[in-house]
Protein backbone atom coordinates (compact mmCIF):
# COMPACT_ATOMS: atom_id res chain seq x y z
CA UNK A 1 0.00 0.00 0.00
CA UNK A 2 1.07 3.52 -0.65
CA UNK A 3 1.17 6.19 1.95
CA UNK A 4 0.58 9.27 -0.14
CA UNK A 5 0.92 11.47 2.90
CA UNK A 6 -0.51 14.93 2.92
CA UNK A 7 -1.93 16.05 -0.42
CA UNK A 8 0.23 18.83 -1.74
CA UNK A 9 -1.19 22.24 -2.54
CA UNK A 10 -0.63 22.18 -6.29
CA UNK A 11 -0.09 25.90 -6.73
CA UNK A 12 2.76 25.94 -4.29
CA UNK A 13 5.99 25.63 -6.29
CA UNK A 14 8.05 24.71 -3.21
CA UNK A 15 5.73 21.81 -2.34
CA UNK A 16 5.92 20.51 -5.88
CA UNK A 17 9.71 20.75 -5.93
CA UNK A 18 9.86 18.80 -2.67
CA UNK A 19 7.44 16.20 -4.04
CA UNK A 20 9.57 15.70 -7.16
CA UNK A 21 12.79 15.60 -5.16
CA UNK A 22 11.43 12.86 -2.89
CA UNK A 23 9.36 10.81 -5.30
CA UNK A 24 11.37 10.85 -8.54
CA UNK A 25 14.75 9.16 -8.14
CA UNK A 26 17.67 10.48 -10.23
CA UNK A 27 19.95 7.86 -11.69
CA UNK A 28 23.58 8.89 -11.02
CA UNK A 29 25.92 9.40 -13.96
CA UNK A 30 28.64 6.70 -13.93
CA UNK A 31 32.12 8.31 -13.43
CA UNK A 32 33.47 6.53 -16.55
CA UNK A 33 30.75 8.15 -18.67
CA UNK A 34 31.54 11.57 -17.23
CA UNK A 35 35.21 10.98 -18.03
CA UNK A 36 34.36 9.97 -21.60
CA UNK A 37 32.04 12.95 -22.15
CA UNK A 38 34.63 15.37 -20.74
CA UNK A 39 37.26 13.90 -23.06
CA UNK A 40 34.98 14.25 -26.11
CA UNK A 41 34.04 17.82 -25.17
CA UNK A 42 37.68 18.89 -24.77
CA UNK A 43 38.57 17.28 -28.13
CA UNK A 44 35.67 19.14 -29.76
CA UNK A 45 36.79 22.40 -28.11
CA UNK A 46 40.31 21.94 -29.51
CA UNK A 47 38.90 21.35 -32.99
CA UNK A 48 36.22 24.04 -32.99
CA UNK A 49 37.02 26.84 -30.61
CA UNK A 50 40.78 27.13 -29.99
CA UNK A 51 42.25 29.64 -32.49
CA UNK A 52 44.45 27.96 -35.10
CA UNK A 53 48.21 28.51 -34.91
CA UNK A 54 50.01 30.51 -37.57
CA UNK A 55 50.56 28.47 -40.73
CA UNK A 56 53.99 26.80 -40.34
CA UNK A 57 54.84 27.39 -44.01
CA UNK A 58 54.94 31.18 -43.63
CA UNK A 59 57.17 30.95 -40.53
CA UNK A 60 59.58 28.61 -42.29
CA UNK A 61 59.66 30.82 -45.34
CA UNK A 62 60.57 33.88 -43.25
CA UNK A 63 63.32 31.97 -41.47
CA UNK A 64 64.79 30.74 -44.75
CA UNK A 65 64.94 34.27 -46.17
CA UNK A 66 66.76 35.50 -43.06
CA UNK A 67 69.25 32.59 -43.17
CA UNK A 68 69.94 33.24 -46.83
CA UNK A 69 70.71 36.91 -46.10
CA UNK A 70 73.05 35.92 -43.23
CA UNK A 71 74.85 33.37 -45.45
CA UNK A 72 75.43 36.02 -48.16
CA UNK A 73 76.84 38.43 -45.57
CA UNK A 74 79.20 35.73 -44.17
CA UNK A 75 80.35 34.89 -47.71
CA UNK A 76 81.43 38.49 -48.23
CA UNK A 77 83.76 38.46 -45.15
CA UNK A 78 87.55 37.68 -45.45
CA UNK A 79 88.63 34.25 -43.89
CA UNK A 80 90.32 35.68 -40.74
CA UNK A 81 87.23 37.76 -39.87
CA UNK A 82 85.00 34.74 -40.40
CA UNK A 83 87.05 32.65 -37.94
CA UNK A 84 87.08 35.46 -35.37
CA UNK A 85 83.35 35.87 -35.71
CA UNK A 86 82.71 32.11 -35.29
CA UNK A 87 84.82 32.02 -32.08
CA UNK A 88 83.06 35.05 -30.62
CA UNK A 89 79.66 33.59 -31.47
CA UNK A 90 80.53 30.29 -29.75
CA UNK A 91 81.68 32.06 -26.55
CA UNK A 92 78.57 34.28 -26.56
CA UNK A 93 76.29 31.26 -26.98
CA UNK A 94 77.93 29.45 -24.03
CA UNK A 95 77.65 32.53 -21.80
CA UNK A 96 74.01 32.91 -22.81
CA UNK A 97 73.15 29.27 -22.09
CA UNK A 98 74.86 29.34 -18.65
CA UNK A 99 73.26 32.70 -17.78
CA UNK A 100 69.76 31.64 -18.76
CA UNK A 101 70.00 28.36 -16.85
CA UNK A 102 71.09 30.27 -13.71
CA UNK A 103 68.45 32.98 -13.78
CA UNK A 104 65.47 31.02 -15.03
CA UNK A 105 63.70 29.34 -12.09
CA UNK A 106 62.82 25.73 -12.72
CA UNK A 107 59.06 25.23 -12.50
CA UNK A 108 57.99 23.53 -9.32
CA UNK A 109 56.39 20.16 -9.80
CA UNK A 110 54.53 17.54 -7.80
CA UNK A 111 54.93 13.89 -8.72
CA UNK A 112 51.74 12.06 -9.65
CA UNK A 113 51.31 8.34 -10.21
CA UNK A 114 48.19 6.83 -11.79
CA UNK A 115 46.95 3.60 -10.20
CA UNK A 116 44.11 1.24 -11.05
CA UNK A 117 42.72 2.93 -14.18
CA UNK A 118 42.85 6.01 -16.40
CA UNK A 119 43.00 9.64 -15.34
CA UNK A 120 42.76 12.78 -17.47
CA UNK A 121 45.24 15.58 -16.82
CA UNK A 122 44.59 19.05 -18.15
CA UNK A 123 47.86 20.98 -18.39
CA UNK A 124 47.55 24.65 -17.46
CA UNK A 125 50.89 25.36 -19.16
CA UNK A 126 49.96 23.97 -22.59
CA UNK A 127 46.14 24.00 -22.34
CA UNK A 128 46.23 20.43 -23.63
CA UNK A 129 44.75 17.39 -21.93
CA UNK A 130 46.25 13.91 -21.78
CA UNK A 131 44.74 10.62 -20.75
CA UNK A 132 47.20 8.90 -18.40
CA UNK A 133 47.09 5.15 -17.98
CA UNK A 134 47.52 2.88 -14.99
CA UNK A 135 51.15 3.04 -13.79
CA UNK A 136 52.03 6.33 -15.56
CA UNK A 137 54.20 8.72 -13.54
CA UNK A 138 54.08 12.41 -14.40
CA UNK A 139 55.02 15.82 -13.09
CA UNK A 140 52.21 18.26 -12.35
CA UNK A 141 52.63 22.02 -12.24
CA UNK A 142 50.61 24.77 -10.63
CA UNK A 143 47.25 25.18 -12.39
CA UNK A 144 47.09 21.61 -13.71
CA UNK A 145 43.79 19.76 -13.27
CA UNK A 146 43.19 16.05 -12.74
CA UNK A 147 40.01 14.07 -13.40
CA UNK A 148 40.02 10.48 -12.21
CA UNK A 149 37.68 7.79 -13.58
CA UNK A 150 38.07 4.20 -12.33
CA UNK A 151 41.66 4.82 -11.26
CA UNK A 152 43.21 6.89 -8.48
CA UNK A 153 46.15 9.33 -8.59
CA UNK A 154 48.82 9.46 -5.86
CA UNK A 155 50.27 12.94 -5.58
CA UNK A 156 53.46 13.70 -3.61
CA UNK A 157 55.29 16.94 -2.99
CA UNK A 158 56.63 16.86 0.57
CA UNK A 159 58.83 14.08 1.96
CA UNK A 160 56.68 11.28 3.39
CA UNK A 161 53.43 12.85 2.12
CA UNK A 162 50.85 11.49 -0.26
CA UNK A 163 47.46 12.79 -1.42
CA UNK A 164 45.38 9.99 -2.88
CA UNK A 165 42.86 11.39 -5.37
CA UNK A 166 40.17 8.73 -5.28
CA UNK A 167 38.29 7.45 -8.38
CA UNK A 168 35.61 9.83 -9.65
CA UNK A 169 37.28 12.99 -8.31
CA UNK A 170 38.16 16.32 -9.91
CA UNK A 171 40.97 18.44 -8.49
CA UNK A 172 43.03 21.47 -9.44
CA UNK A 173 46.58 22.14 -8.26
CA UNK A 174 45.96 25.72 -7.24
CA UNK A 175 49.26 26.46 -5.50
CA UNK A 176 52.71 24.94 -5.83
CA UNK A 177 55.18 27.40 -4.44
CA UNK A 178 58.36 28.06 -2.49
CA UNK A 179 57.93 31.09 -0.26
CA UNK A 180 59.37 32.15 3.09
CA UNK A 181 61.82 29.25 3.09
CA UNK A 182 59.04 26.66 2.91
CA UNK A 183 57.02 24.75 0.36
CA UNK A 184 53.33 25.36 -0.23
CA UNK A 185 50.89 22.95 -1.84
CA UNK A 186 47.17 23.71 -2.23
CA UNK A 187 44.62 21.54 -3.99
CA UNK A 188 41.09 22.61 -4.85
CA UNK A 189 38.76 19.64 -4.73
CA UNK A 190 35.78 20.36 -6.99
CA UNK A 191 34.22 16.93 -6.64
CA UNK A 192 34.94 13.56 -5.00
CA UNK A 193 37.35 12.44 -2.31
CA UNK A 194 41.01 13.12 -1.51
CA UNK A 195 42.71 11.10 1.23
CA UNK A 196 45.90 12.66 2.64
CA UNK A 197 48.73 11.16 4.67
CA UNK A 198 51.56 13.30 6.02
CA UNK A 199 53.76 10.97 8.05
CA UNK A 200 56.58 13.42 8.74
CA UNK A 201 55.38 16.73 10.16
CA UNK A 202 55.84 19.66 7.79
CA UNK A 203 58.37 22.42 8.51
CA UNK A 204 57.40 25.79 10.02
CA UNK A 205 56.80 27.62 6.72
CA UNK A 206 55.42 24.67 4.80
CA UNK A 207 51.73 24.67 3.98
CA UNK A 208 49.44 21.86 2.89
CA UNK A 209 45.87 22.92 2.18
CA UNK A 210 42.89 21.25 0.53
CA UNK A 211 40.09 23.59 -0.46
CA UNK A 212 36.56 22.83 -1.56
CA UNK A 213 34.11 25.49 -2.80
CA UNK A 214 33.32 26.54 0.77
CA UNK A 215 35.95 25.05 3.05
CA UNK A 216 39.73 25.10 3.57
CA UNK A 217 41.41 22.18 5.36
CA UNK A 218 45.03 22.64 6.45
CA UNK A 219 47.35 20.16 8.11
CA UNK A 220 50.94 19.84 9.25
CA UNK A 221 51.23 16.14 10.04
CA UNK A 222 48.26 13.84 9.90
CA UNK A 223 46.05 11.31 8.10
CA UNK A 224 42.74 12.69 6.88
CA UNK A 225 40.09 12.58 4.15
CA UNK A 226 38.25 15.45 2.46
CA UNK A 227 35.09 14.75 0.47
CA UNK A 228 33.43 17.45 -1.65
CA UNK A 229 29.89 16.07 -1.53
CA UNK A 230 28.45 19.07 -3.42
CA UNK A 231 29.39 22.74 -3.88
CA UNK A 232 27.56 23.38 -0.59
CA UNK A 233 28.76 20.44 1.51
CA UNK A 234 32.16 19.06 2.50
CA UNK A 235 32.98 16.20 4.90
CA UNK A 236 36.37 16.09 6.65
CA UNK A 237 37.45 12.99 8.63
CA UNK A 238 40.69 12.73 10.59
CA UNK A 239 42.26 9.34 11.30
CA UNK A 240 45.44 10.61 12.98
CA UNK A 241 46.89 14.00 13.95
CA UNK A 242 44.85 17.15 13.59
CA UNK A 243 43.55 19.33 10.80
CA UNK A 244 42.13 22.82 10.88
CA UNK A 245 38.88 23.36 8.99
CA UNK A 246 37.95 26.90 8.01
CA UNK A 247 34.58 27.93 6.60
CA UNK A 248 34.13 31.70 6.36
CA UNK A 249 34.75 33.06 9.85
CA UNK A 250 34.37 29.66 11.53
CA UNK A 251 37.42 27.57 12.41
CA UNK A 252 37.42 24.14 14.08
CA UNK A 253 40.19 21.67 14.79
CA UNK A 254 39.35 18.10 13.87
CA UNK A 255 41.23 15.53 15.96
CA UNK A 256 41.78 11.76 15.59
CA UNK A 257 38.52 9.83 15.12
CA UNK A 258 36.54 13.01 14.59
CA UNK A 259 34.73 14.34 11.56
CA UNK A 260 33.00 17.54 10.56
CA UNK A 261 30.20 17.92 8.03
CA UNK A 262 30.59 21.47 6.73
CA UNK A 263 27.42 22.80 5.08
CA UNK A 264 27.56 26.37 3.76
CA UNK A 265 25.52 28.73 5.90
CA UNK A 266 25.38 26.35 8.86
CA UNK A 267 27.47 26.02 12.02
CA UNK A 268 30.47 23.70 11.90
CA UNK A 269 29.83 20.75 14.24
CA UNK A 270 32.36 18.14 15.31
CA UNK A 271 31.31 14.49 15.57
CA UNK A 272 33.28 11.62 17.05
CA UNK A 273 33.34 7.98 15.93
CA UNK A 274 31.02 6.99 18.75
CA UNK A 275 28.39 9.69 18.03
CA UNK B 1 23.93 41.28 4.08
CA UNK B 2 23.39 40.09 0.53
CA UNK B 3 19.93 40.57 -0.94
CA UNK B 4 18.32 38.20 -3.45
CA UNK B 5 18.66 40.91 -6.13
CA UNK B 6 22.37 41.26 -5.37
CA UNK B 7 22.84 37.49 -5.44
CA UNK B 8 21.08 37.39 -8.82
CA UNK B 9 23.42 40.10 -10.16
CA UNK B 10 26.47 38.20 -8.86
CA UNK B 11 25.24 34.96 -10.44
CA UNK B 12 24.67 36.75 -13.77
CA UNK B 13 28.20 38.15 -13.61
CA UNK B 14 29.69 34.71 -12.88
CA UNK B 15 27.71 33.22 -15.79
CA UNK B 16 28.80 36.02 -18.17
CA UNK B 17 32.45 35.38 -17.27
CA UNK B 18 32.02 31.64 -17.75
CA UNK B 19 30.32 32.22 -21.12
CA UNK B 20 33.21 34.43 -22.30
CA UNK B 21 35.73 31.73 -21.31
CA UNK B 22 33.65 29.04 -23.04
CA UNK B 23 33.57 31.07 -26.26
CA UNK B 24 37.35 31.51 -26.08
CA UNK B 25 37.73 27.72 -25.93
CA UNK B 26 39.09 27.72 -22.38
CA UNK B 27 39.55 24.03 -21.52
CA UNK B 28 39.16 24.68 -17.82
CA UNK B 29 35.79 26.40 -18.33
CA UNK B 30 34.54 23.55 -20.51
CA UNK B 31 35.70 21.01 -17.95
CA UNK B 32 33.82 22.93 -15.25
CA UNK B 33 30.65 23.16 -17.37
CA UNK B 34 30.77 19.45 -18.23
CA UNK B 35 31.40 18.40 -14.64
CA UNK B 36 28.58 20.54 -13.27
CA UNK B 37 25.88 19.94 -15.86
CA UNK B 38 26.47 16.38 -17.11
CA UNK B 39 25.04 14.61 -14.03
CA UNK B 40 21.90 16.83 -14.13
CA UNK B 41 21.40 16.48 -17.88
CA UNK B 42 21.92 12.72 -17.62
CA UNK B 43 19.25 12.47 -14.89
CA UNK B 44 16.82 14.39 -17.13
CA UNK B 45 17.65 12.34 -20.24
CA UNK B 46 17.54 9.06 -18.31
CA UNK B 47 14.02 9.88 -17.18
CA UNK B 48 12.96 10.42 -20.78
CA UNK B 49 14.82 7.68 -22.65
CA UNK B 50 14.33 3.93 -22.25
CA UNK B 51 17.90 2.72 -21.68
CA UNK B 52 20.99 3.99 -19.89
CA UNK B 53 23.14 3.83 -23.04
CA UNK B 54 20.58 5.92 -24.95
CA UNK B 55 20.82 8.59 -22.23
CA UNK B 56 24.64 8.40 -22.31
CA UNK B 57 24.69 8.88 -26.09
CA UNK B 58 22.19 11.76 -25.88
CA UNK B 59 24.28 13.40 -23.14
CA UNK B 60 27.42 13.15 -25.25
CA UNK B 61 25.60 14.57 -28.31
CA UNK B 62 24.16 17.39 -26.18
CA UNK B 63 27.56 18.47 -24.85
CA UNK B 64 29.18 18.29 -28.32
CA UNK B 65 26.30 20.33 -29.74
CA UNK B 66 26.94 22.88 -26.97
CA UNK B 67 30.58 23.28 -28.09
CA UNK B 68 29.47 23.85 -31.69
CA UNK B 69 26.62 26.21 -30.76
CA UNK B 70 28.37 28.34 -28.14
CA UNK B 71 29.85 30.89 -30.62
CA UNK B 72 26.32 31.78 -31.78
CA UNK B 73 24.71 31.59 -28.31
CA UNK B 74 23.86 35.20 -27.39
CA UNK B 75 23.46 34.72 -23.64
CA UNK B 76 19.88 35.99 -23.75
CA UNK B 77 18.80 32.96 -21.73
CA UNK B 78 20.73 31.14 -19.02
CA UNK B 79 23.33 28.48 -19.77
CA UNK B 80 21.02 25.97 -18.07
CA UNK B 81 18.17 26.79 -20.48
CA UNK B 82 20.62 26.63 -23.40
CA UNK B 83 21.86 23.17 -22.40
CA UNK B 84 18.41 21.75 -21.61
CA UNK B 85 17.13 23.07 -24.98
CA UNK B 86 19.86 21.08 -26.71
CA UNK B 87 19.09 17.99 -24.59
CA UNK B 88 15.37 18.35 -25.35
CA UNK B 89 16.12 18.42 -29.10
CA UNK B 90 18.47 15.40 -28.86
CA UNK B 91 15.69 13.54 -27.07
CA UNK B 92 13.20 14.47 -29.81
CA UNK B 93 15.76 13.32 -32.43
CA UNK B 94 16.05 10.00 -30.64
CA UNK B 95 12.32 9.35 -30.68
CA UNK B 96 12.06 10.42 -34.33
CA UNK B 97 14.83 7.92 -35.20
CA UNK B 98 13.02 5.16 -33.34
CA UNK B 99 9.76 5.74 -35.29
CA UNK B 100 8.18 4.67 -32.04
CA UNK B 101 4.93 2.85 -32.51
CA UNK B 102 4.38 2.56 -28.80
CA UNK B 103 3.33 5.74 -27.00
CA UNK B 104 6.35 7.54 -25.61
CA UNK B 105 5.30 7.20 -21.97
CA UNK B 106 4.88 3.45 -22.29
CA UNK B 107 8.25 3.08 -23.96
CA UNK B 108 9.89 5.09 -21.19
CA UNK B 109 8.10 3.20 -18.46
CA UNK B 110 9.03 -0.15 -20.02
CA UNK B 111 12.75 0.45 -19.62
CA UNK B 112 12.69 2.68 -16.65
CA UNK B 113 14.86 3.06 -13.62
CA UNK B 114 13.49 0.28 -11.46
CA UNK B 115 14.43 -0.14 -7.81
CA UNK B 116 13.42 2.32 -5.14
CA UNK B 117 10.61 2.32 -2.65
CA UNK B 118 7.00 1.38 -3.40
CA UNK B 119 6.05 5.05 -2.97
CA UNK B 120 8.58 6.14 -5.55
CA UNK B 121 7.66 3.43 -8.04
CA UNK B 122 3.98 4.25 -7.66
CA UNK B 123 4.64 7.96 -8.16
CA UNK B 124 6.84 7.25 -11.21
CA UNK B 125 4.07 5.11 -12.71
CA UNK B 126 1.49 7.80 -12.03
CA UNK B 127 3.78 10.51 -13.40
CA UNK B 128 4.54 8.53 -16.57
CA UNK B 129 0.79 8.21 -17.20
CA UNK B 130 0.47 12.00 -17.68
CA UNK B 131 0.44 13.45 -21.23
CA UNK B 132 3.96 13.86 -22.63
CA UNK B 133 4.01 17.67 -22.75
CA UNK B 134 2.70 17.82 -19.15
CA UNK B 135 5.47 15.48 -18.01
CA UNK B 136 8.08 17.65 -19.74
CA UNK B 137 6.95 20.99 -18.29
CA UNK B 138 6.64 19.52 -14.78
CA UNK B 139 10.09 17.90 -15.02
CA UNK B 140 11.77 21.05 -16.33
CA UNK B 141 10.06 23.31 -13.82
CA UNK B 142 10.07 21.22 -10.65
CA UNK B 143 12.78 18.60 -11.01
CA UNK B 144 15.37 20.45 -13.10
CA UNK B 145 14.44 23.75 -11.41
CA UNK B 146 14.17 26.03 -14.48
CA UNK B 147 12.09 29.21 -14.31
CA UNK B 148 8.88 29.51 -16.35
CA UNK B 149 10.67 31.62 -19.00
CA UNK B 150 13.56 29.13 -19.19
CA UNK B 151 11.09 26.24 -19.51
CA UNK B 152 9.37 28.15 -22.32
CA UNK B 153 12.74 28.50 -24.12
CA UNK B 154 13.42 24.78 -23.85
CA UNK B 155 10.06 23.63 -25.19
CA UNK B 156 9.97 26.51 -27.70
CA UNK B 157 6.63 27.94 -26.56
CA UNK B 158 5.60 31.43 -25.49
CA UNK B 159 5.76 32.44 -21.81
CA UNK B 160 1.95 32.60 -21.58
CA UNK B 161 1.56 29.30 -23.38
CA UNK B 162 4.02 27.65 -21.00
CA UNK B 163 2.25 29.09 -17.95
CA UNK B 164 -0.97 27.64 -19.27
CA UNK B 165 0.65 24.26 -19.93
CA UNK B 166 2.09 24.24 -16.40
CA UNK B 167 -1.26 25.06 -14.87
CA UNK B 168 -2.94 22.23 -16.82
CA UNK B 169 -0.12 19.81 -15.92
CA UNK B 170 -0.47 20.65 -12.21
CA UNK B 171 -4.21 19.98 -12.40
CA UNK B 172 -3.61 16.67 -14.15
CA UNK B 173 -1.05 15.65 -11.54
CA UNK B 174 -3.40 16.61 -8.73
CA UNK B 175 -6.24 14.63 -10.28
CA UNK B 176 -3.98 11.60 -10.71
CA UNK B 177 -2.80 11.89 -7.09
CA UNK B 178 -6.42 12.17 -5.91
CA UNK B 179 -7.41 9.05 -7.89
CA UNK B 180 -4.46 7.12 -6.47
CA UNK B 181 -5.42 8.30 -2.97
CA UNK B 182 -9.02 7.13 -3.40
CA UNK B 183 -7.86 3.71 -4.70
CA UNK B 184 -5.55 3.48 -1.68
CA UNK B 185 -8.41 4.29 0.72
Amino acid sequence: MIDWGRQPEMNDDEVLRTLFAHRLADEPLPPAVLERVTHSVLTEVQQNLVPAALPPVSRSATLLVRLERFRSWLGSLPPNQTLLLAGAAAVAAMVLIIGVSRITPRPLTAIAEVAGGNATVLSHHTSKFHVQKDGDVLKLRQGDQVLTAEGAVRLTHFPDQVAIIEPGAYIELTRLDEAGGGHQLALTLHDGIVHSQINTPLQANDEYVIRTPGVAVSAVGTDFTVEAVSPQETIVKTMAGQVQVTMGEQVVTVGPGQEVDAVLGQTLKLQSDGD
Amino acid sequence: MSTPAREEEDAAEVEATLLRRLREGDNSAWTQLTQVYSPRLYAYLRRNLPAANDAEDALSETMLAAVRAIPSFDGRVSLAAFLYSLAYRKMADYWRRQHATAPLNEAIAAGHLGGGSAERLAFEELFDSLPEISRQVLLLRYQVGLSVSETAEVIERSYKGTESLLSRARSQLRAALDRADQEHD
